[in-house]
C-alpha cells in the first residue's frame, strides 16, 4: 500500500508540475499572508537585474497602486515590518538602484519565521528548480479561484459596489460613510490613537533604529540609495507620541542633509478605511504624489 | 520544535536509526529519553528543568507508595498527587491568579504575571497523576511489576514515560496503565509500516494543508475586525474554526500515534469522528478521549459519578467540566467553555432521566445539529478570550445580514474544510458499497494525500494546543 501511494504521489507531482511549466500564467492566492509569501518568493526567485527600485514596508505601503510606479517592486508586506522586505533584499544578488523604506511602523520587529521558511536550503532550492512547489501555483487555491472566476462570469451583472469590493478583500467600509461615533472605523481609530499615544519605550527605539542604521549602511555599501517615506495616516494619529517620537528618531539617526526623503504632505488631506490604511481612491492620489516626488529623488 | 519542521524530521530518522542500531538494542529507552530532552529544551532549555522536577516528584512518589512505609502509602500518593498539582498551579495559574486578585502595578502581581509556562506542562502533570494513581490503587496492574525496585532503573522508566516526544508537548495524555507495560525492546521487523504511514499522512493533512490553510481565514474571528463581516462570512468563519480545531489536534494527535508506533510503542486514539455524535455525552467519549477518560476516571469517579444520586450527578458533571476547561488555559474564558459543556451534560442527563426520549433517525439528525452547534459557538470562547466580544460576534452574526458576502472567504473555508466533512462522512458511509471502493483505492487516497501536502500547505503555525 505504501508504495503505490508514494507512485501515487509521485505520478500527480509530475502531472501538476508539467502542468503549471505548460501555464505558467497560473497563478492565485487566497490572503494577506499567502500574497505575502507570493511577493516574497516572486521577489527572490526572479533575480534579474531589471529592477531599478524597490519599496519595503508594512501593510501601508501595501496600498500602493503599484501600476502606476512601473520598474518599481512592492516588498511590503501586511502584518510585517521593513525590516522582513530588508532581510530578503540582502539576499538578492542584483541589488535595486534605490529602495524606499517606509517610516511608519519601524518599530515592528521583523518576523524571523518569515524569512526563516523562505530561505529555508531545501525548500529553497526546491521551489527555485520546481515553480510547482511554489505558494502561487496551489492547487487548492488554483481551484478556489478558478471557481469563484466562474461564478463571476456567470453572474454578469453590474460591476462590484465599492462595499462588495471591501468585503471580498477583508477591508472595512471606508471612512467617509463612518462618522458617526459608533462605527467600526470609530472603533479601529480609537484602537490606534490609543497605541500611538503610547510613548514607544526609548531602549527598544534605539535598538530598532540601530537595526536599520546597519541595513542602510550595508545597503550603500552595495551602490543603493536609501530613501525614507512616511504614508500618510488619520489626522488624530499624525501628532500623536506614536508618529512624532518616530519623526524625530529618524532626523536624529539619518539626517535630512545625508539622506534622501520624500516630503510627507499633510495627514489631514488623506482619508482612511480605519486610521492608518488609505482607502482606494487615497492610496491612487497619494501614489501619484509619491511618483512625482520619486522622480526628484 | 515544530513536528512539520526539517529539524524535527532529521532528529526523527537520527533516533530511529540509533534505537534500531543492533550494539545499542540494550540502550533504546536511554536513547528516545535523550531524543526527548533534545526535542523539549530546543526551544525553552530552562524550562527542561521544570519537566525534570516534575518526573522527580512522580519517580519519588510512585516508588515510596510501593516500597515506602505501607502505612504512609496514602499520604505518600496524596503528596505526589498535590505536589504535581501545585506545579501544574505555580506555572500555569500564577498569571490568572495575578489578574484576578492583584493590580498590574502590584509587586507580588508582576511577579506572578513574569512566570513562564512550560509548554506541554498540562499533558505531563496529568501523566504523572495517573502514575501515582494507579500504583495506589493497583487497578491495572500489580504495582511492583511496574515500579521497579531498584530506585535507579524506575527512574529511568519514570522518566522515559513522562518525556517521550512523541505525545510530551500536546498530549494524548498516555495512562500509565497503558505505557508503562509495554516499556521494553522493539525490534525493527515489528514495526507495523501501514499503520504508521496511515496515521503519520493523515496526521500532517490534516494539519498542514487543512488547519495551517484555514487559520488564515479563522485569523479574522478576532475583534473588532469580525464586526464588519456578512452573517453568512461570520457562519462560515465560526464552521472553519471548528473544522481547523479539530484538524489541527485531531492531525497533532494522529502523527503523535504514528511516531509512537515507529519505536514500538502503542497510543489510543484521541479523537473518535467527534462531529458525527448525536450527544453531548457521546461528544465526550469521541472528542480528546484521552483527556475526557482521564477526567472520568481521575476525578468525576472519586467524586462519586453517578453513584450519590441525581442532583450530586448534576454537580460533579459541571465541577468535572469546570477543571477540564480550566485545564485548557489560565482564563476564565476556559472555565465558562467548560462550564457550559458541563451545563450542557447535565441537562442531557435530566431529560434522559425525566423523559423518554424515542430514538429514531429524525431526533439523531437533531441531535448531531444541535451538539455540533453548541461545540461550535463554544470554540469561539477559544478563540475571543473576552466574553464581551464573543457576545459582540453573536450580536454580528445576528445583526449583518444585509452586509456584503466576503465570497473568497467563504469559498476558501468550505474547499479547506471538506476534508473534514468527508472524513467523519466516510466514517458514517463504513460498511456501505462506497466505503467498500474507497478501501480497494485507498493507496490512491493516501497518495493525493501525500502530493497535497508537498504542494499545498499552509504557512507552518504552532499547534493549537501547545498552548495548553
Amino acid at each position: 500500500m505504501i508504495r503505490k501511494a508514494v507512485a501515487v504521489a509521485g505520478i500527480l507531482f509530475i502531472l501538476y508540475t508539467l502542468l503549471i511549466v505548460i501555464r505558467p500564467g497560473w497563478s492565485a492566492s487566497q490572503n494577506d499572508r499567502q500574497e505575502n509569501i507570493i511577493k516574497a518568493q516572486r521577489f527572490v526567485y526572479d533575480d534579474s537585474d531589471t529592477l531599478r527600485d524597490v519599496i519595503v514596508g508594512s501593510s501601508l505601503a501595501c496600498h500602493l497602486a503599484m501600476d502606476s510606479l512601473p520598474g518599481m517592486y512592492n516588498l511590503s508586506f501586511a502584518g510585517l515590518s521593513i525590516f522582513d522586505g530588508l532581510r530578503i533584499l540582502e539576499h538578492r544578488k542584483n541589488p535595486p538602484r534605490r529602495v524606499f523604506v517606509e517610516m511608519n511602523v519601524v518599530l515592528k520587529e521583523e518576523d524571523k519565521g518569515f524569512a526563516a521558511s523562505l530561505f529555508s536550503p531545501i525548500p529553497f532550492y526546491a521551489r527555485k528548480m520546481l515553480s510547482s512547489l511554489r505558494s502561487d501555483k496551489q492547487p487548492i487555491v488554483l481551484l478556489g479561484n478558478s471557481l469563484l472566476s466562474f461564478v463571476k462570469k456567470s453572474r454578469r451583472g453590474p460591476a462590484k459596489s465599492p462595499e462588495q469590493r471591501d468585503a471580498d478583500e477583508g477591508r472595512p467600509a471606508p471612512e467617509k460613510s463612518a462618522g458617526n461615533p459608533g462605527s467600526l472605523f470609530q472603533k479601529m481609530l480609537a484602537l490606534q490613537e490609543a497605541d500611538y499615544a503610547k510613548d514607544p519605550d526609548p531602549e527598544f527605539l534605539e535598538e530598532r533604529f540601530r537595526a536599520l542604521s546597519q541595513y542602510v549602511s550595508r545597503l550603500e555599501r552595495r551602490g543603493v540609495t536609501v530613501v525614507f517615506f512616511e504614508m500618510p495616516v488619520n489626522d488624530r494619529l499624525c501628532g500623536l507620541p506614536g508618529a512624532t517620537v518616530v519623526r524625530q528618531s529618524f532626523s536624529r539617526s539619518f539626517p535630512a542633509d545625508k539622506y534622501r526623503y520624500i516630503p510627507s504632505p499633510p495627514c489631514s488631506g488623506f482619508h482612511t478605511t480605519d486610521g492608518v490604511h488609505l482607502d482606494g481612491e487615497e492610496a491612487a492620489r497619494y501614489t501619484h504624489y509619491f511618483r512625482e516626488q520619486r522622480a526628484e529623488r | 520544535m515544530l513536528f512539520n519542521s526539517f529539524i524535527f524530521v532529521g532528529l526523527v530518522l537520527v533516533t530511529l536509526a540509533l534505537y534500531y542500531t543492533p550494539v545499542l538494542a540494550k540502550f533504546q529507552v536511554p536513547v528516545l529519553i535523550a531524543a526527548s530532552l533534545v526535542f523539549y529544551s530546543y526551544n525553552q532549555p530552562v524550562l527542561l528543568l521544570v519537566l525534570l522536577l516534575s518526573v522527580s516528584i512522580n519517580i519519588v512518589s510512585s516508588y515510596y507508595v510501593v516500597y515506602g512505609d505501607p502505612r504512609r502509602r496514602k499520604l505518600s500518593a496524596v503528596l505526589g498527587v498535590a505536589l504535581n498539582l501545585g506545579v501544574l498551579c505555580f506555572f500555569k495559574y500564577s498569571p490568572l491568579f495575578a489578574r484576578t486578585f492583584f493590580k498590574p502595578t502590584d509587586s507580588v502581581g508582576e511577579f506572578l504575571m513574569s512566570i513562564p509556562l512550560p509548554i506541554g506542562i498540562s499533558f505531563f502533570t496529568f501523566q504523572g497523576i495517573s502514575l501515582v494513581v494507579d500504583v495506589y490503587t493497583g487497578k491495572y496492574f500489580s504495582a511492583r511489576e511496574v515500579v521497579r525496585a531498584s530506585f535507579v532503573s524506575h527512574a529511568v522508566r519514570v522518566l522515559f514515560f513522562k518525556s517521550f516526544f512523541p505525545q510530551l508537548v500536546s498530549g494524548p495524555i498516555v495512562k500509565a496503565h497503558d505505557f508503562m507495560p509495554q516499556v521494553g525492546p522493539k525490534r525493527f521487523a515489528d514495526i507495523d509500516w501501514t499503520a504508521c504511514f496511515k496515521s503519520l499522512v493523515t496526521g500532517y493533512f490534516l494539519k498542514m494543508v487543512v488547519a495551517d490553510n484555514l487559520k488564515e481565514f479563522t485569523f479574522w474571528i478576532a475583534y473588532p475586525y469580525f464586526q464588519k463581516r456578512s452573517t453568512l462570512t461570520l457562519i462560515a468563519m465560526l464552521f472553519g474554526f471548528s473544522c481547523q480545531i479539530f484538524a489541527d489536534f485531531a492531525g497533532y494527535s494522529l502523527i503523535a500515534i504514528g511516531l509512537a508506533r515507529l519505536f514500538g510503542y502503542r497510543f489510543r486514539d484521541n479523537f473518535n469522528f467527534p462531529y458525527i455524535s448525536t450527544s453531548f455525552r457521546e461528544f465526550w467519549k469521541r472528542w480528546h478521549i484521552s483527556l475526557s477518560s482521564f477526567l472520568m476516571e481521575y476525578l468525576y469517579i472519586p467524586l462519586g459519578g453517578n453513584r450519590k444520586g441525581k442532583v450530586r450527578t448534576y454537580v460533579n458533571l459541571m465541577a468535572t467540566m469546570f477543571l477540564g476547561g480550566l485545564w485548557h488555559g489560565a482564563a476564565w474564558s476556559y472555565a465558562v467553555w467548560g462550564t457550559a459543556h458541563g451545563a450542557a451534560l447535565a441537562v442531557e442527563r435530566f431529560v434522559k432521566d425525566t423523559f423518554t426520549v424515542r430514538g429514531n433517525a429524525v431526533t439523531r439528525v437533531l441531535g448531531g445539529v444541535t451538539v455540533f452547534s453548541f461545540v461550535s459557538f463554544a470554540w469561539l470562547l477559544f478563540k475571543l478570550p473576552n466574553f464581551g466580544h464573543v457576545i459582540e460576534y453573536v450580536k454580528s452574526m445576528a445583526a449583518n445580514i444585509s452586509l456584503p458576502n466576503s465570497k473568497p472567504a467563504i469559498a476558501y473555508v468550505i474547499l479547506y474544510s471538506l476534508p473534514v466533512v468527508v472524513y467523519h462522512g466516510m466514517h458514517l458511509l463504513g460498511g456501505t458499497a462506497i466505503s467498500r471502493a474507497v478501501r480497494r483505492m485507498e493507496y490512491a487516497v493516501y497518495g493525493t494525500l501525500l502530493f497535497l501536502i508537498l504542494v499545498n500547505s499552509g504557512s507552518p503555525g504552532a499547534f493549537i494546543y501547545f498552548q495548553f
